[in-house]
């Protein structure tokens, strides 16, 4: 019997070439023009490192990328290890009433909009502030932590249910506290799970304008808030160069984040 | 190595009065699963240095018997006990038995060596080096120890999960089908292997399996499983030829099952009279294998009157197929040079002295 083939369709290669491009000329432009030696984002004037000297050169973006990566690095810790747990919690304890709605509350972030979590943590945050005094980068830490959660629980999930549950019963057998049997069978045999939620959790909180944009106190700007600052004013081809850079960053990140979730070795 | 001779001095029975406790023993173990039952209470004793095989049908509750032994399940009633300790309620990690899992189970992101060494080091046992080596020569895998399992066959992983399963010397090792995944000539390469392993340790072994004739042919001593029940407890012989129940006899190996009735001495079976098994009276259902089933002269004393159904030849001996006037029907094993005749050849059917068993139902 024949299945039904779409790319059988009269004007699927255009449109197929059509989507393509649009999707990925933009980002292209952008990366070329992150080498225009002219001062124009839009007219070419020879091939220069300029901008990444002055971006690497700013105070304000050399603070922003700091607070990034240590928010990003913060937060995919944080999540990477409550995710670790959810996913031990939903997967080794057989099936129980309502593990559906737990999976539910889990992935609250990827369904909820983010800007309705962006103006609940603002009040509450708000409050929290006025209450204790404190207005430090924990604010932006824990909203990213939260939000991350779901994304490095999903690879750790994936990992955990294509493991052979005999392999923690054989450790038993072989005299293993269920301590020591998670130490020594579980956890390494999960750790590329962890390791690739943790890699997503970054990625995501790297690129993360919303929520940052409404918990952030002043002072406060991380990479992508500080480049949508920028371009209230006037956009300079330095905003292309940060934007490579965190592209590249990006693609190395979720480069190893496919290496590791290709699971050649759950099982013997 | 632990044990010695003296670990299988007694084969299978451990009676009253004898001083070694049973290396296993299960007193009325059940177990349900919501309202299944797949254990109805058991009894088991096991005695040390044997090779016991739990055989039956897949859900028959041999996999969960072992498990009870391993302390991956509770009973939900009756006791476990092991070289004499009540250990019911302990974790499967404080209990002196180690399993061979039917999936081997062995730790992918470990070499061979880390594998095998895995409980000793649980243990904190300080010769586990030197007991690892030991261990992976016994099992004929010495130039392995720095492979990943990933990187063996599978009668090399096999050969690991035994040697890791060995390693601790249990006072009981557990084997659950352990040989399924095998094909045949491996499997009969590994059930030498195993036989021999067990007889160089003395460790008791409990082998579940679901394949009559490895059972008959590995076991010290057998138990029919069927429907949650051990039906019947033997060396392989004894249950070969004695089977004790319809399922039994069915079973294991090939069995002829006749109806009848025992009156004076002799059973009344359809097409004629043969002398009764001992102690038999009234109505009863008999056994016998085909192989203890020969053709005599129509009408000659002592046999069934028969009319061929059907012969095949299978090389080194040939099964005639022959039909009581009842229309029951029954197999002789015969030597390759018989000739009994085209279908519908009239045959006495005569059965050798003391085979005919009487079935419980």
């Amino acid at each position: 019997m024949k299945r039904f083939d779409p790319a059988a369709l009269p004007g699927f290669a255009w449109i197929a070439v059509g989507a393509l491009v649009l999707l990925w000329a933009p980002i292209v432009t952008m990366v070329v023009y992150s080498f225009n030696a002219s001062q124009s984002v839009a007219l070419w004037g020879g091939f220069s490192l300029e901008w990444y000297a002055a971006a690497a050169g700013n105070a304000a973006v050399q603070g922003a990328a700091l607070r990034s990566v240590v928010i990003a690095l913060c937060a995919a810790v944080i999540a990477s290890a409550v995710a670790t747990m959810a996913a031990l919690g939903t997967t080794r304890r057989g099936h129980f009433r309502g593990r559906q709605a737990i999976y539910v509350v889990i992935n609250q972030p990827l369904m909820v909009p983010e800007i309705v979590t962006a103006v609940a943590l603002l009040i509450v945050f708000a409050a929290v502030k006025v209450a204790t005094g404190y207005t430090g980068l924990g604010y932006l830490v824990l909203a990213h932590s939260a939000f991350c959660v779901p994304f490095a629980y999903l690879p750790i999930r994936a990992r955990l249910e294509g493991m052979d549950r005999s392999l923690e019963t054989a450790a038993a057998d072989l005299y293993a506290t269920p301590w020591r049997a998670f130490r020594h069978v579980t956890l390494p045999i999960l750790a590329p799970g962890i390791a690739a939620g943790a890699m997503l959790a970054f990625v995501i909180s790297l690129d993360d304008v919303i929520i940052t944009e409404f918990v952030k106190s002043a002072g406060q700007d991380t990479l992508p808030t500080y480049m949508l600052g920028q371009l209230r004013r006037a956009v300079t081809p330095e905003v292309n160069a940060i934007s490579t850079a965190l592209l590249a960053l990006t693609v190395a990140l979720l480069t190893a984040f496919f290496v590791l979730t290709r699971r050649s070795d759950t099982k013997p | 190595m632990r044990g010695g001779p003296t670990r299988r001095s007694i084969r299978g029975v451990t009676g009253p009065g004898h001083s070694d406790p049973p290396a296993v023993e299960v007193v009325r173990a059940g177990k349900r699963y919501g309202g299944v039952e797949a254990l109805a209470g058991v009894d088991l004793s096991i005695a040390a240095g044997t090779f016991f095989t739990l055989l039956g049908p897949s859900g028959c509750g041999k996999t969960t018997l072992l498990r009870l032994i391993a302390g991956f399940e509770t009973p939900t009633s009756g006791t476990v006990r092991i070289g004499g300790v009540d250990v019911t309620g302990r974790p499967p990690h404080r209990r002196p038995v180690n399993t061979v899992f039917q999936s081997y189970a062995l730790f992918p992101h470990l070499t061979v060596a880390r594998n095998v060494a895995f409980g000793l080091e649980m243990l904190g046992r300080a010769d586990a080096r030197d007991r690892t080596r030991e261990m992976l020569a016994l099992v004929r895998l010495d130039g392995f120890a720095d492979r990943r399992p990933a990187q063996l066959s599978g009668g090399q992983q096999q050969r690991v999960a035994l040697a890791r399963a060995l390693a601790p010397a249990p006072e009981v090792l557990l084997l659950d089908e352990p040989l399924s995944a095998l094909d045949l000539k491996l499997r009969r390469e590994m059930q030498r292997e195993l036989k021999r392993l067990q007889h160089e340790t003395g460790i008791t072994f409990v082998f579940v399996t679901h394949d009559q004739e490895e059972a008959l042919t590995m076991s010290d001593r057998i138990a029919v499983m069927s429907g949650g029940r051990v039906l019947q407890t033997g060396t392989p012989r004894e249950i070969y030829d004695a089977p004790a129940t319809r399922f039994v006899a069915g079973f294991i190996g090939e069995s002829n099952v006749i109806e009848g009735e025992v009156r004076d001495g002799l059973a009344h079976l359809p097409g004629g009279t043969v002398p009764a098994p001992d102690g038999a009276a009234g109505p009863v259902t008999l056994a016998i294998r085909p192989e203890r089933v020969t053709l005599a002269p129509p009408g000659a004393p002592d046999t069934l009157d028969a009319t061929l159904a059907a012969a095949i030849f299978h090389g080194a001996d040939l099964t005639a197929h022959l039909r009581l006037p009842d229309g029951t029907e029954i197999a002789a094993r015969l030597p390759a040079g018989a000739e009994p005749g085209p279908p519908g050849t009239a045959h006495g059917v005569a059965f050798a002295p003391g085979a005919l068993r009487v079935l419980a139902e």
